[in-house]
């Protein structure tokens, strides 16, 4: 008899849980971006920012026209720029997850992200200088290639380091070497950069443009269909790197992309808002925990709306929190990520043989 | 590469001169060999004497270093990766983390290079990962987590995983390690299926010489980077070449392997013809003692299994003399009575049972054990048979060791005629119970430190009444049974046991003077005729005959699986007048389109020719298109009653199934056929059947309606009496 092809009812209970997270995920994203929109040191009404948004501010005067600019050139790219950061580091975090088969690398822990800060800062105090302005074209740039460094020195430990945990500890002590490079370029330059770099190196968005912001988030959404299109080999290396091989992959090519295309991600980020912690390792594992299909194919949209989303909100309350003045980002992601990192290590402790 | 291309180069791999090794620097040199299609050959020898890189290479995760390895007759490297995919599939131990995945998405990674850019699943993808799970037996797995399988099972999976790349070569890195016995026989088990019916041609290393030695069809002994010796395992696999091949003490690996393990002398005599005679051999490089207790699941099982369940598997006439073999000498030589006598049959799996009676004569020269034949449930005439044997001392002492003279008493035939196992004159036991009778009746004589000649007699109680029934008499074996048994176990319905038996059946009821007889594919026929024609004229009963005779039943019924052709066949030869075939409508409906063996495992077909009448008489599309998706006979009726032609369908199958029985009856038997379904009844009454009803004992027969007022009837009766 021919066995009759049916989807078990456990496959359809998986899928509706992904159809459900990736639509929740969706509406929250959305909430949260109204959310951060209306609240602040001024408080604006919802429907306004809706005329803000598909009118330019409906009926005039001089209040509602105040209202309009908070809307579009404040509160709007702030929020959007957050969204498309968060998605690109938790996409950034889990790819490095993949290349290292391990769920605690993330960008920021293997000093990617301070390495990225090493070399922005680098660029600014050069190029400001020089010419006294810098373009974010550059600015991506070196971020890009401080990124890249320090993930080609933390492979380069992985060649001779075996061991997961101290190979961790290697990736911290690169962050380490990059922050103390960092401060001492500060050393190197004037008060006024002191303070712009300072407020950057902490992390925020709180300079975020429309025109930027748009550009950014244009790059980074062609950074992840990059990475959607990839998510067929990812899941086959997932396999394991012999396996991957056997089904025709060109292993070291994708490698190769999964590590450019990380270091793009995060350093983007990095250069946009200056080294932001632990969204890269919390939101995967979190996500992991929400979907029961780990797929790529289905993690890969969910990790982007899912890292967006918790940087949003972790933007918002670096807002809130001591308003009117303003936390760093970093510093509330950690107070969020860290704990969630140190759950997932005990789970994985536990479950280890 | 198309069939021909493929029959036209037996070598289905080949390495030439092959250096393997990493970076340019070769660990393994000068290696050169093939492997055929469907051949299974394992790697062994220490760690590190480059097992492993050889897979590699084998599976292009390295280039060689030198020479060249070609896959069905193209240089390897020369092959597409996505081609190669649909080649080859292999099985390395990668140790690594993995996410909370469901079995079945585990399995369907290996549809990588069938899938398009996304990897999503078709019909077709889907279809490929079933079958793969229900060849690994994994199907109820499906739903579990892969992290949460014991390794067994996830050996398993990924063993599936491998196959639903629908491979010709699969290579596997010590697939065994991790796994308890249990799992490495198992998996071997599944391996050598593969190879022997899937033609998939298996490279893979092993850790445990004895899987080596029982599974594979050549063995390469690795040492230093070299081949050190390439061949049979009964030929290569000695004492001496293990000893070496490990830079081991011999005398340590003697304690280590059974005295059955040959000296490389006696070993090589053995001719290559008798396959099976060296599986009975090979069986005994394992250890027994280190076999402790196992049982093994054997091919096709998982099939037997889901169809009809609680199938119980029995042992030989062969098994049981090696038993009785075993209680007597270990009475005789060591003066201990056993409680359990165990045996491993040359199938792998151990048979441990305890034995009737047992006795020793008064001179202590001569001593006899009795055991119960236990057929399972395999028809079988000898089932519970009580098998003697007598083991005697001839002579004492000698330093010649121990000879055994194996010989038939009472109740077991003798040779007549010439073309047997056995020459004329000799006791009917074969040669494969011979072999196991002797090497039980060595360990024993071994381990009590005899030396001399024994003389075992093997005899069976009333086995000269029971062999009457039997083919015996034809083939000229006189005095009682044969003791028989190649693998030493009894599989229920296995194809031949089944045929086998389905002749004898019919052959002992011709002999008795029948000339009608009810076919019927297995226990849902029986069941209807049971359910609806109780209380009828015909009462049921198996081939007890003085039943039969008390009851006045005129007509017998024999079981015949899906073997419908063959049975047939044999009706027709046996010189039967009327058959008719009794059947659900899900096989015997496979006989419209003239599929005599209604395994589903042969041809199905069964939607399409349903569709194909239903087209006939006018059906419309939509209708057609769901009975082609429909998966059971009762849901086409289904659809058939709401299109409203029903009848005639019914109607045109049953016709089209007399044809095809007509032809197959030559006109010189004539043969009928009732249909039926568990939810819709009688479906068809064949033209020939409705003729014969009367003389089947049917009263009125009455057509379709009259057995349905029947059943209606015995329906209502059989609830009354629950």
């Amino acid at each position: 008899m021919r066995p009759p092809v049916r989807i078990s009812k456990e496959e359809r209970r998986i899928r509706a849980r992904s159809v459900l997270v990736l639509t929740l995920l969706l509406a929250l994203v959305f909430g949260a971006f109204l959310f951060s929109i209306c609240l602040g040191s001024v408080k604006i009404p919802i429907g306004e920012v809706f005329s803000a948004f598909f009118y330019g501010g409906g009926h005039a005067g001089e209040e509602s026209e105040t209202l309009v600019r908070i809307v579009m050139d404040i509160r709007a790219p702030r929020a959007l720029l957050a969204f498309f950061s968060g998605g690109a580091l938790a996409l950034s975090g889990y790819l490095l997850q993949t290349f290292f088969r391990n769920p605690i690398a993330g960008p920021y822990v293997l000093g990617i992200s301070s390495g990225a800060k090493l070399a922005v800062s680098l660029a600014l105090i050069i190029s400001i200088r020089r010419s006294g302005s810098i373009s974010s074209f550059v600015l991506i740039l070196a971020a890009f290639s401080g990124a890249l460094f320090s993930t080609f020195l933390i492979l380069l430990f992985s060649l001779r380091i075996r061991s997961m945990a101290v190979l961790l500890v290697a990736g911290i002590m690169v962050g380490y070497i990059a922050s103390a490079g960092t401060d001492l370029l500060f050393s190197f330059s004037d008060d006024a950069q002191i303070l712009n770099l300072h407020g950057w190196s902490q992390g925020s968005f709180s300079g975020a443009r429309m025109g930027s912001t748009l550009e950014a988030g244009a790059f980074i959404l062609i950074l992840l269909l990059l990475v959607f299109l990839l998510s067929k080999p990812i899941g086959a290396y997932q396999n394991g790197e012999v396996y991957a091989k056997s089904m025709g992959i060109p292993v070291r090519s994708l490698q190769l992309s999964i590590i450019v295309l990380s270091s793009l991600l995060s350093g983007s980020v990095t250069a946009i808002a200056g080294p932001v912690s632990f969204v890269g390792i919390a939101v995967p594992f979190l996500v992991r925990k929400m979907l029961r299909d780990h797929r790529p194919i289905i993690m890969i949209p969910a990790l982007f709306l899912a890292g967006g989303l918790f940087t949003e909100l972790s933007d918002l309350l670096s807002r809130m929190l001591i308003s009117p003045a303003e936390l760093s980002l970093s510093s509330v992601t950690s107070l969020i990520g860290a704990p969630i990192v140190l759950v997932m290590m005990l789970e994985r402790r536990r479950s280890a043989p | 590469m198309n069939q021909m291309d493929r029959a036209a180069c037996p070598e289905f791999a080949k390495a030439e001169a092959l250096d393997a090794g990493y970076r340019g620097r070769a660990v393994l040199e000068g290696l050169s060999f093939s492997l055929k299609k469907g051949e299974l050959i394992s790697l062994i020898g220490p760690n590190g004497s480059g097992k492993s890189t050889l897979l590699l290479t084998f599976a292009r995760q390295l280039l060689p270093v030198g020479g060249l390895v070609f896959l069905e007759g193209k240089e390897l490297h020369q092959i597409p990766g996505r081609e190669l995919a649909k080649t080859t599939a292999v099985l390395f131990t990668e140790r690594l983390h993995r996410e909370d995945e469901r079995v079945e998405s585990v399995v369907s990674a290996g549809r990588y290079p069938y899938t398009g850019w996304f990897g999503l699943l078709r019909e077709t993808d889907r279809d490929a990962i079933r079958a793969a799970m229900e060849l690994t037996d994994i199907l109820e797995l499906g739903d579990r987590n892969f992290n949460e399988l014991s390794d067994g099972q996830k050996q398993r999976v990924l063993l599936a995983r491998a196959l639903t790349q629908k491979p010709r070569f699969l290579i596997l890195d010590e697939p065994t390690s991790f796994l308890d016995l249990k799992y490495q026989l198992e998996l071997m088990q599944v391996l050598r299926r593969l190879s022997r019916e899937e033609g998939i041609s298996i490279l893979l290393s092993l850790h445990e010489i004895s899987l080596a030695a029982r599974f594979s069809d050549r063995v390469l002994m690795l040492k230093k980077g070299k081949a050190f010796r390439m061949g049979p395992p009964e030929e290569v696999m000695h004492r001496k070449a293990l000893a070496e091949l490990f830079d081991l003490d011999e005398a340590l690996l003697r304690t280590f392997l059974s005295p059955g393990l040959q000296e490389e002398t006696e070993a090589k005599g053995r001719p290559e013809a008798d396959r099976e005679a060296q599986d009975g051999a090979s069986g005994h490089f394992a250890n027994s003692q280190y076999f402790s207790q196992t049982s093994v699941k054997k091919p096709g099982e998982n099939y037997a299994r889901s169809s009809r369940k609680g199938m119980r598997k029995g042992f030989t006439s062969g098994t049981s003399a090696a038993l009785a073999a075993q209680g007597a000498a270990h009475y005789l030589l060591s003066g201990e009575l056993l409680e359990t006598l165990s045996v491993m049959t040359p199938a792998g799996i151990r048979i441990s049972l305890t034995p009737e009676s047992l006795s020793l004569s008064k001179d202590k020269r001569r001593a006899a054990c009795t055991v119960r034949k236990d057929a399972g449930d395999d028809p079988d005439r000898t089932n519970q048979i009580l098998i003697t044997a007598e083991v005697e001392i001839l002579e004492r002492g000698g330093d010649s060791g121990v000879t055994v003279k194996i010989d038939g008493g009472e109740g077991v035939g003798r040779v007549t005629k010439p073309g047997l196992d056995q020459p004329v004159g000799s006791a009917a036991i074969n040669s494969t119970p011979r072999r196991q009778i002797q090497h039980e009746v060595l360990r024993e004589a071994e381990r009590a430190g005899f030396q001399g000649v024994l003389r075992v007699l093997i005899s069976a109680e009333n086995g000269r009444e029971i062999a009457a029934h039997t083919m015996n008499p034809i083939l000229g074996i006189e005095g009682g049974i044969s003791i028989l048994g190649t693998s030493g176990i009894v599989e229920p319905m296995s194809e031949k046991a089944l045929i086998d038996s389905i002749e004898v059946q019919l052959k002992m009821l011709r002999a008795e003077g029948y000339e009608r007889v009810i076919l019927t594919p297995g226990n849902i026929g029986r069941d209807f005729l049971r359910a609806h024609l109780s209380g009828e004229s015909l009462e049921i009963r198996e081939m007890r005959q003085e039943e039969m005779e008390e009851m006045d039943v005129s007509v017998p019924i024999v079981s015949i699986s899906n073997f419908i052709g063959d049975a047939l066949d044999l009706s027709r030869d046996l010189g039967f007048q009327e058959v008719l075939l009794v059947g659900h409508a899900g096989k015997l409906v496979k006989l419209a389109g003239g599929v005599m063996n209604t395994h589903s495992r042969c041809a199905d077909g069964r939607q399409e020719f349903i569709t194909a009448h239903a087209a006939l008489l006018g059906a419309d599309r939509n209708c057609l298109m769901g009975l082609m998706r429909a998966v059971t006979v009762d849901a086409c009726l289904d659809l058939l009653e709401e299109a409203g032609i029903l009848r005639e369908v019914e109607v045109s199958l049953t016709r089209a199934v007399q044809e095809h029985l007509t032809r197959r009856a030559e006109g010189a038997i004539s043969v009928g056929a009732v249909l039926f379904t568990s939810a819709h009844g009688i479906f068809g009454i064949t033209e020939e059947a409705e003729k014969m009803l009367p003389h089947f004992g049917f009263s009125g027969a009455g057509g379709a309606e009259g057995w349905s007022i029947s059943s209606e009837r015995v329906r209502e009766t059989r609830n009354l009496s629950q």
